[in-house]
């Protein structure tokens, strides 16, 4: 498996605002990425340092190998589809499936018009008298057709009804295991894309504060709940990252890995133990009860 | 090479712009001009210049083209220098071919005997002195100026926002009220003058090539630190 992108100290400032702080990272091929996070929490900045669209104020970026500034052999493998993404107000959809084909070298055609029959989009429409979600189902449609070795998303959902974001999560999950790529999803609707994430970075003002396999992550934190003294005594020691007592009831989050022993531990205190989600989990974790930082109790 | 090309494709889609637009413009002026000739009885010479316009098309288009354009280019991973490329391959397309459009509606003007009606409306004497090649030159480095001065200040906003175009222009503004001020000062002027009347439309127009090179140069340099 090798490196697609390779990110040192990788710092954006504007002004005094530090979007992007001191990141660093490498994402791999043919895995499917979720970089997560809250509204300005510099994931859009980040995707615009990766494709060169922006420049960073320090540090190091190789796509491919290369640095992708000017750089038409990596670009050229490079899809970023971003939620404000502005188009000639004269282009219609197949004006723009048109160019799309002129720059990204494994387009396919009749996929990308397999997709807007999907997306039920109509062709001869002008683009700038499209609605939000039919604005992101075209993002969506030059995105997956462009079968770009590096394929980003920049939240794709906006404005997309439930059937219309399933679609697309079916799409995706469907293309990918045809085409095998590396796809970097940014959302925060985390609960609908979590099963199908690989890989999970999640980026809090503007620090990369949890880079980890999904698999691992969804290991990492539980829910106790049960009589508030079993409870206290069960996690004593451990790192409680949130309490929330019911009358004599606590449930408590607690971020550990949880051993035989400790399962057993449970049993015996006649406590319920379940896996918390992703969503949940990132909650806890960016909601500043941590200061930005993840402390995982191996 | 292959991506410049299709940055100019990219841009040709847009036949909207590039081509019905100006087109539809000139053949409206040119009817309603027609027409004013043919009703008037005064059988002076009607000058009206109505080409001019399509210089300042070029130049408005050089302004609207990157927020129209730039922004697309990028998204679709195109490097910045493609992007440049291209674009001055689409404007010296529709440049050669405007030029050359409008040689052969001059030709069909003169030959026509000015439409029947006395209307020089592509032809104006000193710019249609000399050969046909040359009146092309004329033509096609006029637009080719024009489009590269609009182009150059739409570079400046994209690169350095509101504040860099107030500052161009305060600068602009304080050169020319200077130089203008010299000139009259130090009587430049009338060398000016002389230099002008003795030099031909072609002449000008080879000198105006350093101008649109600086300015195509300038506005390249801008958008490689361009952002989106």
């Amino acid at each position: 498996m090798s490196t697609v992108v390779k990110v040192k100290g990788l710092t954006k400032t504007y002004g005094n605002v530090n979007a992007i702080q001191d990141i660093s990272f490498s994402i791999e091929s043919n895995k499917i990425y979720g970089l997560l996070g809250r509204n300005g929490a510099g994931k859009t900045t980040l995707m615009h340092l990766i494709t060169a669209q922006q420049f960073a104020s320090s540090g190091d970026i190789q796509v491919f190998g290369e640095h992708p500034y000017e750089n038409n052999r990596v670009l050229s493998q490079c899809c970023f589809i971003k939620e404000s993404q502005k188009y000639p107000d004269n282009y219609r959809i197949n004006d723009l499936l048109e160019v799309s084909s002129f720059f990204f070298p494994n387009w396919d055609r009749d996929y990308a018009h397999a997709l807007i029959e999907l997306f039920k989009l109509p062709l001869t429409r002008r683009i700038k008298k499209l609605s939000r979600g039919m604005l992101s189902s075209i993002g969506i449609v030059v995105g997956l057709a462009s079968r770009a070795p590096l394929t980003m998303f920049d939240e794709p959902y906006l404005g997309l009804d439930a059937v219309a974001r399933s679609l697309f999560y079916e799409q995706l999950i469907e293309d990918y295991g045809k085409y095998p790529r590396t796809i970097i999803l940014s959302t925060h609707l985390i609960d609908e894309v979590s099963q199908m994430l690989e890989h999970v970075m999640v980026i809090d003002n503007g620090k990369l504060i949890i880079d980890e396999d999904a698999d691992e992550l969804r290991g990492l934190a539980f829910t106790v709940i049960g009589p508030a003294t079993s409870v206290e005594s069960f996690i004593v020691g451990r790192n409680v990252i949130d309490r929330k007592p019911f009358g004599g009831i606590l449930s408590a989050t607690i971020m550990t890995r949880l051993s035989l022993r400790d399962q057993q531990q449970a049993a015996t205190l006649g406590l319920e133990i379940s896996s918390i989600s992703l969503q949940q989990l990132i909650i806890h974790m960016t909601n500043g009860r941590l200061n930005g930082k993840v402390a995982i109790d191996q | 090479m292959n991506r410049t090309i299709s940055v100019l494709r990219m841009h040709a889609r847009n036949k909207m712009m590039w081509v019905y637009v100006p087109i539809f413009i000139l053949c409206i002026n040119f009817a309603v001009n027609l027409l004013i000739s043919l009703l008037l009885i005064d059988p002076t010479p009607m000058y009206t210049g109505g080409i001019i316009q399509l210089y300042i098309y070029m130049f408005v288009m050089g302004i609207i083209i990157i927020p129209q354009s730039f922004p697309l280019a990028l998204g679709l991973s195109v490097s910045r220098k493609n992007y440049f490329l291209g674009t001055t391959g689409i404007i010296i397309l529709v440049s050669t071919a405007f030029a050359f459009l409008w040689c052969i509606t001059a030709q069909i003007e003169q030959q026509s005997d000015y439409w029947g009606g006395n209307l020089h409306f592509f032809t104006i004497p000193y710019l249609n002195d000399g050969t046909v090649f040359e009146q092309f030159c004329i033509y096609f480095i006029l637009m080719m100026n024009f489009y590269y001065v609009g182009f150059v200040i739409s570079s400046v906003h994209r690169r350095y926002g509101n504040i860099g175009l107030l500052v161009l222009f305060t600068c602009c503004t304080l050169l020319l009220g200077i130089g203008g001020f010299a000139f009259y000062y130090y009587q430049w002027w009338i060398t000016l003058i002389r230099w002008l009347n003795d030099i031909s439309a072609f002449h000008i127009s080879l000198w105006m090539i350093p101008f649109g090179l600086c300015c195509a140069m300038l506005s390249y340099l801008l958008l490689r630190k361009s952002t989106v």
